[in-house]
């Protein structure tokens, strides 16, 4: 029976540890709550998915918001993030699914904000308006909204949600006319050529605001990689309202034979995106 | 409460399991059973030893313990002949009377003829006869083999891992990890980034034959990095004079696609000998029995219960060569490591599903990612002074670790950003080591060790993002230990250790941008330049009891420290794995442990096992956690800072073992085990505190000759607390719901014409059961654990005279 008594007698002892201490360690975490917010969020498309909760604004709005954070013992602090989703980033660095040009001449302003605000006690009513800036790129962004309390006591990204952002000077989005290749669907070896020619149009200025592009980017269908080829064409002032482009895109030999997605996009000065255009390239050796 | 309830169930159940399988197991024939130890290297003892009765001439060969069993025996004269490469072959007589089953213990002499052509001196650690220690041979390794060497050695008691995905993992003996645990490769200490809770061994574990891991307090030979424990590979016995020894294996596991090989060719001509392996292992991203998980207020989808891009591959080699002489053996190796693994992308940041849609290739390894590449030379060399010796390494390693991710739009302004460079963060460590100790043996029971260690390491850091700076670190230590036998059965060792460690970092900033280009804050790590010193000391015993020694009883106590490393103090910036802003302190102290630790392990003819208990005080343990008050990270979408602050803190609890031969057919085997941790200034347990668990396997042995050879199947259960709770779990964690796992195995040897084949075959979370590891990385997002996998596995072992 030794062994019985060795087998009791340990897990007894872990049970007495176990069981032991009824602590006033502080391990609640603060809440946070929108008691109300103007505008109201809405159901939209972000990024191909349908999303809850999104706030839809344009440049020069706010978006007023009536916060509540509360604490068992005391708050600490809580940080407010807004940043750009072109990318559309799962967040953090996650292979992005789909490419952004960086344009690097804007004279628009993205809506960043990054504030920490330090509070304290066990309840704090906040009233925040955010203003969109007047010139903001147009574009899907993030807000997050996030509280800790004086232990470190968190929930992270306790609140996260998208924004559509529009600018008031043009929001309509540019129009893409793909006049070659003639077909949505075409084979191609390594090292040819590809003609693309066609125009992109728009109601407003494509160069001003200094967002305007044209590129191609291409997708591995076998591994779902995306890449941006060096067909990138940033409008400068003397393009207006329209823009006709006429190049030809080297398929490189470094690729690895197989199906493709070849993706034409374009945004206007402001940033509102044209609906791109797709192919289906085989690429053959 | 409620897992207390659950856990007294489940004890409940074992209790009448166990009754019943007592029942069912009445034995009438007699058996004889013994074990075989090898008198040269402290009784220790022999696998795979070849037992023949006579006159029936029935064989059989040692266990993994040392152990045999002859049954289904008449009452008469027996004798027992062993023999074992390299020692002269054993005869016993024995008579077995009116059904009673004689234990023999055989000890085996090496053969002069051997003594005199080979001469090894077999490096243990010197402290290991009083601290609790594991040997693990090439049997264990290959019937446990799992993703990583470290999950491999997690069925041990007392042993975790704390992983990413399946194939990267680092071990944590008795709670402590990292910077807290030595990892030795043929004497050298592994350096290799451990610090990071993401980053996995360096170890490729087909080449790994013999592991001596001690759990406790081991700084003493190896330096201060030792005080949680310390893991020895050791290397490959060498092979006996003109033979030469080959190997070809293969796994497959059916969950992640995985394939893997590896070869091991040697010979030992006139006692020069070269060895060389090259292993190769390649998987897809695993599969978990689940369709989504939950993160916060989203319920996020895991396509084709599929974790994407947890893909990976490994690819090692390493050559050793040598010579054994009179004098002295020496021993020159090489070998590299390289691992490219992908992470799972939701578990960067925070997930949202348009990160998550499946890429169209379960195989392909997208960023982000970890490439790993890591090369180590080292020079072995013993030289002989009759029973004396002195042992010299010498070795240089080379850590290549990158990381890589989408450039952060958010922190690097467009126009430098460069699409086609996702290397986001690059660290070069390189280090030198020299070791040496001379042991004396001034009598037949008095021995003096006395040695020292010197470490040299560089760090170079490259990528787009900030971690860590440039740094450098000095470390050195002499020590003596004394083992005296007091009497027979009492063996008393002590030691002494002074430390010198010094870390010199250099300056870094770096800015911290928006996307409208514009600076808003900056990470900065200053240059600093710690000296630290300090010394420790152990004593313990070891007594044996019972008429045969069976009993031994194991006492150490000790007082350890440890010198906080660059990334504990000048860290600063978000870290890829963690996903955390992590902070260094500049001013940390060095740590102490007063650590004290008391087991007990028997070896009796059907019965063995061990119990042990430990009690560890640490002042000023070094830990990650949220400064007070807390606060934010002023990075864009990062949470709070997370720093490295100094509590005092405590780490006890136990672990059981036992082994019972039921009958000749059937074993079971028990494991459990047990930490508490305690942060004494937040009352709270430490970050990374491992689940207790017990776990039973029951093991049913065929006899020989039918199906092969050595024919076993088994199943294996585990069960593990849950982590909930200010006992379990600390501020920053989520708790970890209780979960059990059933695996079944089966395994053998068969001849193939002439030819030895050894297979395995194992079914893991048979139930494909859905639950959530504490120490894993992804549990962080609720993202379950691997789902039903089946490895299969063979071996076929060459070999030869030249």
């Amino acid at each position: 029976m030794k062994k019985y008594h060795f087998y009791v007698l340990f897990f007894l002892s872990i049970f007495v540890i176990s069981a032991c201490g009824e602590k006033t360690v502080d391990t609640e975490a603060p809440t946070l709550t929108i008691n109300s917010s103007q505008p109201m969020s809405q159901s939209a498309m972000v990024c191909g998915e349908t999303e809850q909760g999104v706030f839809i604004l344009q440049g020069g709005e706010a978006l007023s918001l009536d916060l509540s954070f509360t604490d068992n013992i005391a708050l600490s602090q809580y940080k407010v993030d807004i940043h750009n989703n072109f990318d559309c980033h799962g967040h953090g660095s996650v292979a992005a699914p789909s490419i952004s040009p960086p344009s690097g001449s804007n004279t628009t302003s993205d809506w960043t904000l990054l504030d920490i605000v330090d509070i304290g006690g066990t309840t704090a009513n906040i009233s925040r308006i955010l203003e969109v800036p007047e010139n903001v790129t147009a574009g899907n962004y993030h807000f997050e909204l996030q509280v800790v309390d004086e232990s470190g006591n968190d929930i992270p990204s306790a609140y996260v949600s998208s924004l559509i952002v529009t600018n008031p000077t043009d929001q309509v989005a540019p129009t893409l006319t793909v006049n070659e290749p003639l077909s949505s669907s075409f084979s191609v070896a390594k090292g040819e050529k590809v003609r693309f020619t066609g125009s992109l149009t728009d109601n407003y200025s494509l160069s001003e605001g200094g967002n305007g592009v044209l590129f191609l980017s291409y997708k591995n269908l076998s591994n779902g990689n995306v890449f941006l080829s060096d067909a990138i064409f940033p409008f400068d002032n003397s393009t207006s309202t329209s823009y006709d482009f006429d190049f030809e895109f080297t398929v490189p030999t470094t690729l690895i034979a197989g199906d493709f997605e070849f993706t034409l996009g374009a945004t206007d000065g402001v940033r509102n995106v044209a609906e791109s255009a797709i192919f289906k390239v085989d690429i053959t050796n | 409460m409620s897992h207390h309830y659950c856990f007294m169930s489940s004890m409940f159940k074992q209790l009448v399991f166990l009754c019943w399988l007592v029942l069912c197991t009445n034995i009438t024939q007699a058996q004889i059973s013994g074990l075989i130890v090898d008198n040269h290297d402290h009784a220790h003892p022999m696998p795979n030893a070849n037992v023949v009765l006579l006159p029936d001439s029935v064989f059989t060969t040692s266990d993994d313990k040392g152990r045999f069993l002859f049954s289904e025996l008449e009452d008469g004269t027996y004798e027992l002949s062993c023999t074992y490469m390299g020692f002269v072959e054993t005869k016993i007589p024995i008579e077995v009377k009116r059904g009673k089953t004689p234990f023999v213990k055989l000890i085996m002499e090496p053969s002069a003829e051997m003594l005199e052509t080979m001469v090894v001196v077999d490096e243990h650690y010197k402290q290991e006869e009083t601290l609790q220690a594991e040997h693990l041979d090439e049997l264990f390794m290959k019937e446990n083999m799992e993703g990583t060497f470290s999950k491999t050695i997690e069925k041990l008691p007392g042993v975790s891992s704390i992983n990413v995905g399946v194939g990267i993992a680092k071990p944590v003996i008795r709670g402590l990890s990292a910077n807290r645990i030595i990892v030795n490769q043929q004497g050298i200490k592994q350096e290799s980034q451990q610090w990071g809770s993401d980053h996995g061994l360096e170890i490729d574990q087909f080449d790994v034959e013999r592991v001596e891991i001690i759990k406790g307090p081991a700084s003493l030979q190896y330096g201060s990095d030792g005080l949680g424990g310390v893991i020895n590979i050791m290397p490959a016995k060498l092979l006996p004079t003109n033979t030469w020894k080959g190997s070809l294996e293969g796994v497959y596991k059916s969950n992640n696609g995985h394939w893997g090989g590896s070869t091991k060719w040697g010979l030992n001509w006139n006692d020069v000998f070269l060895t060389a392996r090259y292993s190769q292992q390649a998987f897809g991203d695993y599969r978990v029995p689940a369709t989504s998980f939950d993160y916060n207020n989203y319920t996020l989808p895991i396509f084709e219960n599929t974790l994407k891009n947890t893909a990976g591959k490994e690819r090692n080699w390493s050559i050793e060569t040598g010579l054994s002489r009179k004098w002295g053996v020496t021993r020159l190796l090489l070998g590299r490591y390289q691992l490219e693994a992908g992470l799972f992308s939701g578990a960067v940041g925070v997930p949202r599903a348009y990160a998550l849609d499946h890429d169209g290739s379960y195989r392909d390894i997208d960023v982000p990612k970890q490439e790993v590449s890591h090369f180590r030379t080292s020079l072995n060399q013993t030289f002989l002074f009759g029973e004396d010796h002195l042992a010299i390494d010498v070795g240089f390693q080379r850590n290549l670790r990158q990381e890589f991710s989408y450039p952060e739009f958010h922190s690097i302004p467009a126009s430098l950003i460069d699409r086609n460079n996702t290397l986001a963060l690059e660290l070069l460590l390189q280090t030198y080591t020299l070791n040496a100790h001379y042991e004396q043996h001034r009598s037949h029971d008095s021995k003096w060790v006395y040695g020292g260690n010197l470490q040299w390491q560089k760090n170079i850091r490259g990528g787009f993002e900030f971690l860590l700076p440039n740094f450098s670190t000095f470390r050195g230590g002499i020590f003596t230990i004394s083992e005296q036998r007091v009497r027979e059965n009492l063996l008393l060792n002590a030691g002494v250790r002074y430390d010198f460690g010094q870390n010199q970092t250099d300056y870094f900033r770096q800015f911290v941008w928006n996307s409208n280009e514009v600076v808003t804050d900056s990470l900065i790590a200053p240059a600093t330049h710690d000296p630290f010193h300090n010394w420790s000391a152990s004593i313990g015993a070891n007594l044996s009891m019972g008429q045969e020694g069976q009993w031994v009883m194991k006492v150490n106590l000790g007082k350890s420290f440890r010198v906080p490393y660059p990334s504990e103090t000048v860290s600063n910036g978000i870290h890829h794995g963690t996903f955390r802003h992590e902070m260094g302190t500049v001013d940390l102290k060095s740590e102490h442990g007063y650590q004290f630790d008391i087991g007990i392990a028997w070896e009796l003819p059907k019965f063995s096992g061990s119990i042990a208990g430990y009690f560890n005080y640490f002042d000023e343990y070094i830990y990650l956690g949220p400064t007070f008050p807390a606060r934010f990270s002023p990075l864009p979408e990062a949470g709070q800072i997370f720093q490295y602050r100094q509590d005092d803190a405590i780490y006890t609890g136990g672990e059981l073992h036992w082994n019972w031969m039921i009958n000749r057919f059937l074993e079971w085997e028990q494991a459990a085990d047990f930490v508490q941790s305690y942060n004494v200034n937040t009352q709270l347990a430490l970050p990374f505190t491992p689940q207790p668990s017990i776990k039973n396997d029951l093991k049913f042995r065929f006899k020989d000759g039918k199906y092969g050879e050595g024919m076993y199947i088994g199943v294996n259960h585990a069960y593990y607390m849950g982590a909930n709770g200010p006992n379990r779990i600390d501020r920053s964690e989520n708790e970890t719901p209780a979960f059990q796992l059933l695996d079944i195995s089966a395994g053998g040897t068969f001849l193939l014409r002439s030819q030895t084949l050894n297979w395995k075959l194992k079914v893991q979370n048979l139930l494909n059961t859905s639950y959530l590891n504490h120490l894993s990385r992804y549990r962080l997002i609720n993202v379950p654990e691997q789902g039903r996998n089946v490895v299969i596995s063979l071996q076929m072992p060459l070999g030869g005279h030249l």
